[in-house]
């Protein structure tokens, strides 16, 4: 959303949008930063939940000269995006995470080296996409985020979102926001230094607020894990119809972040956006010191990986240990505004001059010219034709000739 | 000794001007007893080392294909030659880092002798390709109706154009001049798709597309006009319609991107007799120079 508002000044955009917008074509309208008006094209989905079936026709209908997709590769068929672009049918620019340490599965690079551009998120996985032997890949560009909105607020203006996640003005807020992912997140781990912490602090007050969905097909039953864990007295989950149906906005984003003393995002991540989010408004982050994290992550504790786990599908994952998740909410815990306070502040003007959507945007628009100029250059720009006449051409044709 | 002469389409079944220019030479060379044989990139070939290969217009054909040829061969290429259509070698990037120049400075390189449509044709290969275009021979665009056009001495008055909706036939320039010389009127004919896509242009009050016109109407077309203006802003080949419009009596307003107007047009007869002779000369040379 926010890229194609920033994109919309320089570039003609649509978005294709197929999760929860099938079989017609719908329009939204936003405005460039000069005042004028732009009508955006969301194209819809068919039968594919990722649209890989039918990207191809929008690409034509639209005239498409990049198609920016940001996706995991190792979800993409083979078949549908990655062969379209190696017979040159689409340029595709992707945007890929890298959750998952190496060897990077031979697929997915197989994947990625169909792209005409690769664009990762952080330095690590630039790295090692480089190490891995692809050619294709421009300098990582971060995710944004609206630093305008993404702000330290007073939590005592906001009593209602306090009590909606089941804080107190007086407790140790945990948050946790993820997906709910068995195998991604790092949820038992987390929970269970949670548990150890509280069994190491009987007297302490804690809360925890997972903000994720309570059951998920690939994931755990939250409330049960919670209970399991012998959490279930301290935590409370989000509303999920509220969740679905999209209620949680920005703005309610903002200031649940804000009601936390301590977010915990501990899985091996592909960026770790909550980790961000949190930072914005002054939160520490408890992260995996592993990926990208220890890019992203400056206010907080970074907590090493405790094991290695290879799944069939040949990623490899990292998880900590939660005895160390355990120590670090206790360092958190003992120095509330202690030795912390000064890495805060400097971390809410990093998040802004680092993460900020001008910033992020401006390197975008570095790469998108670039990649311009490689197509322009291969005479693969649909709107260059014919090709620009060099000035020579151009002076040759103002060289009238007249035969009677 | 057999000679292949390799062409994208089947020039016997397809009408472009191009075309025409490729079957009118191979007729000759027929006539003249060559044993002559078309080959487009769906057919097959056996080409012995002692054979000629004529390379046309091949963008059709694999550059592994093109430069394993084991026999000797000649370059005539004159349409598709790049991703574009025509020529583009003017374009800004053609002189910095085309992808095409390293296969082409290879092609021309292997050619025995490189064949161009006129003065301004060659002189861009020269100056992009170096020695690679060496040796050279120049001939005209094939005409096999050079004498349906004539000059039909009726009245005639304003432009005609019968490429005027193509863009890279100069669209833009002719608009232009259009707009700024609002009293001339323009009737342009031709084609109003290419490559299966629909040009659709805003034309300015004074410029009238008039539709395709048939080969047999062509003459009468041009005999309506005083001019027949033609203004590319990258370079033609050749472009035969210049030479057929001149030929009918029109008043010729190029510019100097057109091959046609880079050969000695003195006067409409010594044009018709160059453009007659020319499959003969053509065939001469080549025997000549490859001692067929």
């Amino acid at each position: 959303m926010y890229m194609t508002h920033y994109l919309i000044d320089k570039h003609e955009v649509a978005v294709l949008a197929s999760v929860g917008n099938m079989f017609s074509l719908d329009y939204v309208d936003d405005t460039k930063s000069n005042g004028d008006p732009v009508r955006i094209s969301v194209y819809p989905g068919a039968g594919d939940q990722y649209g890989e079936d039918i990207v191809g026709y929008h690409y034509d209908d639209f005239k498409a000269e990049i198609l920016l997709q940001m996706a995991d590769a190792w979800i993409l068929n083979p078949d549908k995006i990655p062969k379209l672009a190696r017979s040159g049918k689409i340029h595709w620019i992707l945007i890929p995470p890298i959750d998952f340490l190496d060897p990077i599965p031979k697929r997915v690079i197989e994947t990625l080296s169909a792209a005409f551009k690769v664009v990762p998120w952080c330095r690590d996985a630039y790295d090692r996409l480089l190490a891995h032997g692809l050619t294709n890949v421009m300098e990582p560009i971060p995710l944004g985020i609206n630093t305008g909105l993404w702000q330290p607020l007073d939590r005592y203006k906001f009593p209602k979102t306090m009590e909606a996640m089941g804080f107190t003005y007086d407790s140790f807020n945990i948050l946790m926001v993820n997906a709910n992912q068995f195998f991604r997140k790092a949820w038992a781990e987390s929970l269970e230094g949670v548990a150890i912490f509280k069994h190491r602090n009987p007297d302490a007050k804690i809360r925890l607020y997972l903000h994720t969905p309570s059951n998920s097909p690939d994931g755990w039953n939250m409330v049960e894990l919670a209970e399991t864990s012998g959490l279930a007295d301290i935590t409370r989950g989000l509303d999920t119809y509220h969740f679905v149906t999209g209620r949680y906005d920005e703005e309610e984003l903002v200031k649940m972040f804000n009601m936390a003393d301590v977010c915990v995002n501990c899985g091996l991540e592909g960026f770790g956006y909550a980790s961000l989010q949190a930072q914005a408004v002054g939160v520490p982050v408890i992260g995996l010191n592993a990926g990208p994290t220890p890019e992203i992550v400056k206010y907080g504790v970074l907590v090493k990986p405790a094991a290695i786990i290879r799944t069939p599908s040949l990623q490899t994952n990292a998880f900590p240990s939660p005895l160390d998740i355990a120590d670090a909410l206790q360092m958190l815990y003992d120095n509330p505004g202690g030795k912390f306070a000064k890495q805060r502040d400097e971390t809410i003007e990093w998040v802004k001059q680092t993460f900020s959507w001008e910033v992020i945007m401006k390197k975008w628009f570095e790469h998108l010219d670039r990649i311009e100029e490689e197509l322009d250059r291969a005479c693969v720009l649909r709107s260059r034709y014919p090709p620009k006449p060099s000035n020579r051409s151009l002076e040759l044709a103002q060289q009238v000739k007249v035969l009677e | 000794m057999k000679i292949v002469w390799a062409q994208d389409l089947n020039f016997f079944r397809y009408d472009g001007g191009a075309e025409r220019t490729d079957r009118t030479y191979f007729r000759e060379g027929l006539k003249r007893g060559h044993d002559l044989r078309l080959v487009t990139p769906e057919m097959q070939s056996v080409l012995e080392k002692d054979d000629i290969i004529i390379l046309s217009n091949i963008r059709g054909f694999s550059r592994e294909q093109v430069l394993g040829i084991p026999s000797r061969a000649v370059t005539f290429t004159h349409d598709w030659w790049c991703k574009y259509r025509l020529y583009i070698p003017l374009s800004v990037k053609c002189f910095s880092d085309c992808p095409e120049y390293s296969y082409w400075s290879k092609v021309y390189e292997k050619a025995e002798l490189n064949i161009f449509l006129s003065p301004l044709h060659y002189a861009i290969h020269k100056e992009r390709f170096g020695e690679a275009v060496e040796p050279h021979f120049l001939t005209p665009s094939g005409f096999d109706n050079v004498d349906a056009f004539f000059d039909t001495m009726k009245e005639r008055k304003d432009y005609c154009n019968v490429n005027g909706l193509l863009p890279f036939k100069g669209r833009e320039p002719l608009i232009k001049f259009a707009k700024e010389n609002p009293d001339v009127q323009i009737d342009v004919g031709g084609s109003s798709t290419e490559n299966g896509r629909k040009l659709d242009v805003d034309l300015p009050e004074n410029m009238k597309y008039v539709g395709p016109i048939p080969e047999s109407q062509l003459n009468e077309f041009y005999n309506k006009h005083e001019f027949y203006i033609e203004l590319p802003d990258t370079p033609q080949p050749y472009n035969r319609t210049v030479a057929e419009a001149y030929l009918s009596g029109c008043k010729i307003k190029g510019n100097a991107l057109l091959g046609a107007l880079s050969w000695e047009f003195t006067d409409r007869e010594s044009v018709r007799k160059h453009l007659r002779e020319s499959p003969r000369v053509f065939w001469e040379t080549l025997e000549r120079e490859l001692k067929l």
